[in-house]
This record gives structure tokens, C-alpha cells and sequence, in this order.
């Protein structure tokens, strides 16, 4: 996300963000969620016309106060992003409900269908994979992401730079920690095809 | 909300001013209130009339609306507040007072309906959503390590579904990132 926001400074392209949380999931609905990016793509840029504002008035006289309906959400998310360039950014959707994400699903095939300018990066497990390229079927680029080996040793740096007992450590342990580490690792991931634990402790994905 | 500054303030020499969402509950305390002031035996020293004004037709019906006895130069510092309550009772959501207001000090109408703007916004923006992924996009920010993910932004994947340049428009619009747990996927970059 803060790639993104880097690439578009000056453009003012809204940029959004989204943590799908299994803690959470009883809120973090597909309607709460969408709504979260239409208030970020909204707050987020200052060429929102007084049109969309109207119509989110309208909306919230409609439904008197209530929470937002999710159709209207995405009809009104592809006002804004029918003219120009929007990121969403969406961490861990498979920790969203099965029921939720179908309907976000539904939602984001509806906005990319009328905005082309929209843009959707999307995070998860690989058991939603077939999921998420069935249901938006034509429109998703995959990507597997494993620990890359200069990720590992800037992590190491970063930790061993914060030891809390640097007395215990001398130069060849640390040479060896940033040797050693990063190959078991890798042999790790081979070994364990992929495997469930969490190899470099405080990255969880 | 624009429209309605702009009118508030080309209106203003007309010594009408446009007053959003007064509440019923105003309109209580100005009752009560009023009611004290005439057991002890003191009226109201002036009056303005208030025309309420349809939300949508911008049509107008003829209302007498007393306000307490206060003098001129703080009616706008009265109006301000006026205009900064909502109305969730009254389905009349705007008013237009005539009267006297050759005090009012045309800045403070400006900011008057400058905040009215912003709260009016505000709280659409709160109505669309009650979660704040920004709380923890910060703590991400905070914890993540310089650089990690860097290669991803460097594959011809991520570049054409980026698509700054005006390339790419109708190409893939989602970009699935998948591993398993821990691998860094939340701390791309």
C-alpha cells in the first residue's frame, strides 16, 4: 500500500486499505469493508465532487440512519472510481467468512466491470486461490509469495539489531546466524511444502 | 451544502440568513426558557421570523419563529450554534430568518458554514463505515522491516496490473498474492 501511495504522489489516486481479521469477522463484513474503502477513497483525495456527496446524503436519508446497503456502496464506489485510477488493498481475505467473501466477490466483479481504472490487491492463503479466480474468473493475475533470502537476512539485521543482550554476541555468531538461518529456512519451505509455521517469528502473513 | 454558504452569504445583506438542522430540542430550551422569562415578567425583547424552507423545492412557508431576546451582535455567535446541531426529529432541515442582522459579521457566517460543511461530511464518512483499518495499517508500518517484499514490485506483474502510465487499462484488475502463514504476505510493502 505504501508502494502505491509513493507511485501516485501529486496524482491524487485514492489508495485503500483493508485487514480481513478471523477475530474480527463477525464486523468485518463485505459491506463494513467496502464502506471502509469508500470512506478512505473518499477522505483520501480532494476531488471528490459535491455530486457523490449528495448521493451518499441521499443514501443515508433512505435508509434512515441505518448501516449503509451493499449494493448501493458498490454502485456508489463505481462513481468515484469510473474516471480515474483506485488501489484497494485487501490483507488476508481468507480470514473473512465464506458467506462474506462471496459477496465481496460479487461486489468487486460489479466495480471492476464498470471501472476500469479500478485496481484490487488481494492477500491470502493459497486454498482460496481457485476460489478467488473462479469467481472473478478473467480478472485476477496470481502470485506466490515465499520467503525471498534477502528478506530473511534484513529481518535477521533488523533483530540482531535490537538483542537485547548484545553482550552474547560477538561478530562470527552473527556471521553465522546470517548464514545459517536463511538456508535452513529455505530447506524448510522445500522440506515442508510450504508448511504451517511461522518461520521468521513477528512476520505472520 | 456549497450552494446553501453561497446563498447564506449573497443573502446576507437581505438580512436573511440560512440556518441548517435546528433541533426540536432547541426549540424545547428556547420554550422553557422562554416560558422563565415571561413568569418573571420580562418578554422577549426581539423577535425574528423564521421561514422554514422545503429540504428539496427550496419552497417556503410563512413562520413566525421567535427567537429569545438577544441583541444583534450576538446572533451570530447564537446562530453558530444553532447551525452546528442536528436535527434528527424535525423533518424540516433548514430554515431562512429574517430579521435584523445588520450586526452579523459576514466571516462568521463563512466559518459558520464552513463547519457545518465539515461536520456534515464527517459524519457521512462515519456512516459509511464504523471500522479504522488505519490503526492498523500503523501498527504494520511501525513493526515491518525496510524493503521486505521489495521483489514484488519489481515483477512485470505487479508493473502491468499497476498500470500507472495509463497502461494496462482492461487488463487483470486484481492481484493475488497467496502463501502460507508467516511467509510476509501482510508486510509487502
Amino acid at each position: 500500500m505504501d508502494t502505491l501511495c509513493n507511485r501516485t504522489r501529486g496524482q491524487n489516486t485514492p489508495v485503500t486499505c483493508f485487514y480481513f481479521d478471523f477475530a474480527a469477522r463477525k464486523e468485518q463484513s463485505a459491506t463494513n469493508m467496502l464502506g471502509s474503502s469508500l470512506k478512505q477513497m473518499i477522505s483520501g483525495t480532494g476531488r471528490i465532487p459535491e455530486g457523490i456527496w449528495q448521493v451518499l446524503r441521499e443514501q443515508k436519508e433512505a435508509v434512515n440512519g441505518r448501516r449503509p446497503q451493499l449494493a448501493n456502496l458498490v454502485k456508489i464506489i463505481q462513481l468515484v472510481t469510473s474516471s480515474q485510477r483506485a488501489y484497494m488493498c485487501i490483507d488476508a481475505l481468507d480470514e473473512c467468512t465464506t458467506a462474506q467473501r462471496f459477496r465481496l466477490f460479487d461486489s468487486l466483479k460489479e466495480i471492476l466491470g464498470k471501472s476500469p481504472g479500478a485496481r484490487v490487491f488481494v492477500t491470502g492463503r493459497p486454498h482460496i486461490r481457485a476460489e478467488i479466480e473462479k469467481h472473478l474468473a478473467g480478472r485476477v493475475t496470481s502470485i506466490s509469495v515465499s520467503p525471498d533470502r534477502d528478506d530473511i537476512v534484513s529481518y535477521l539485521r533488523f533483530r540482531l539489531s535490537h538483542d537485547e543482550t548484545p553482550d552474547a554476541m560477538d561478530e562470527s555468531l552473527e556471521a553465522d546466524i546470517l548464514e545459517k538461518i536463511p538456508e535452513n529456512i529455505s530447506e524448510m519451505w522445500v522440506e515442508g511444502g510450504g508448511g504451517t509455521q511461522n518461520p521468521i517469528p513477528h512476520i505472520t502473513g | 451544502m456549497g450552494l446553501l454558504a453561497q446563498q447564506s452569504l449573497s443573502n446576507s445583506h437581505k438580512n436573511n440568513i440560512n440556518i441548517n438542522f435546528l433541533t426540536s430540542s432547541l426549540l424545547s430550551w428556547w420554550l422553557k426558557w422562554c416560558s422563565v422569562r415571561n413568569h418573571s415578567g420580562c418578554a422577549p425583547t426581539s423577535e425574528v421570523g423564521v421561514t422554514p424552507v422545503h429540504p428539496r423545492f427550496g419552497l417556503t412557508r410563512p413562520r413566525t419563529f421567535p427567537l429569545p431576546g438577544i441583541s444583534p451582535a450576538r446572533d451570530a455567535q447564537q446562530l453558530l450554534i444553532l447551525n452546528r446541531v442536528s436535527n434528527k426529529q424535525s423533518k424540516m432541515s433548514q430554515y431562512t430568518i429574517k430579521g435584523n442582522t445588520n450586526c452579523l459579521n459576514t466571516n462568521s457566517i463563512l466559518v459558520q458554514n464552513n463547519l457545518t460543511i465539515s461536520d456534515d461530511r464527517s459524519q457521512l464518512l462515519t456512516w459509511l463505515s464504523p471500522l479504522d483499518p488505519g490503526l492498523r495499517h500503523s501498527d504494520i508500518q511501525e513493526r515491518r522491516v525496510k524493503d521486505v517484499g521489495e521483489w514484488l514490485m519489481q515483477t512485470e506483474d505487479f508493473e502491468r496490473w499497476c498500470g500507472l502510465g495509463g497502461e494496462g487499462e482492461g487488463d487483470k484488475g486484481v492481484l493475488f498474492c497467496y502463501g502460507d502463514p508467516g511467509v510476509g504476505k501482510t508486510f509487502i510493502r
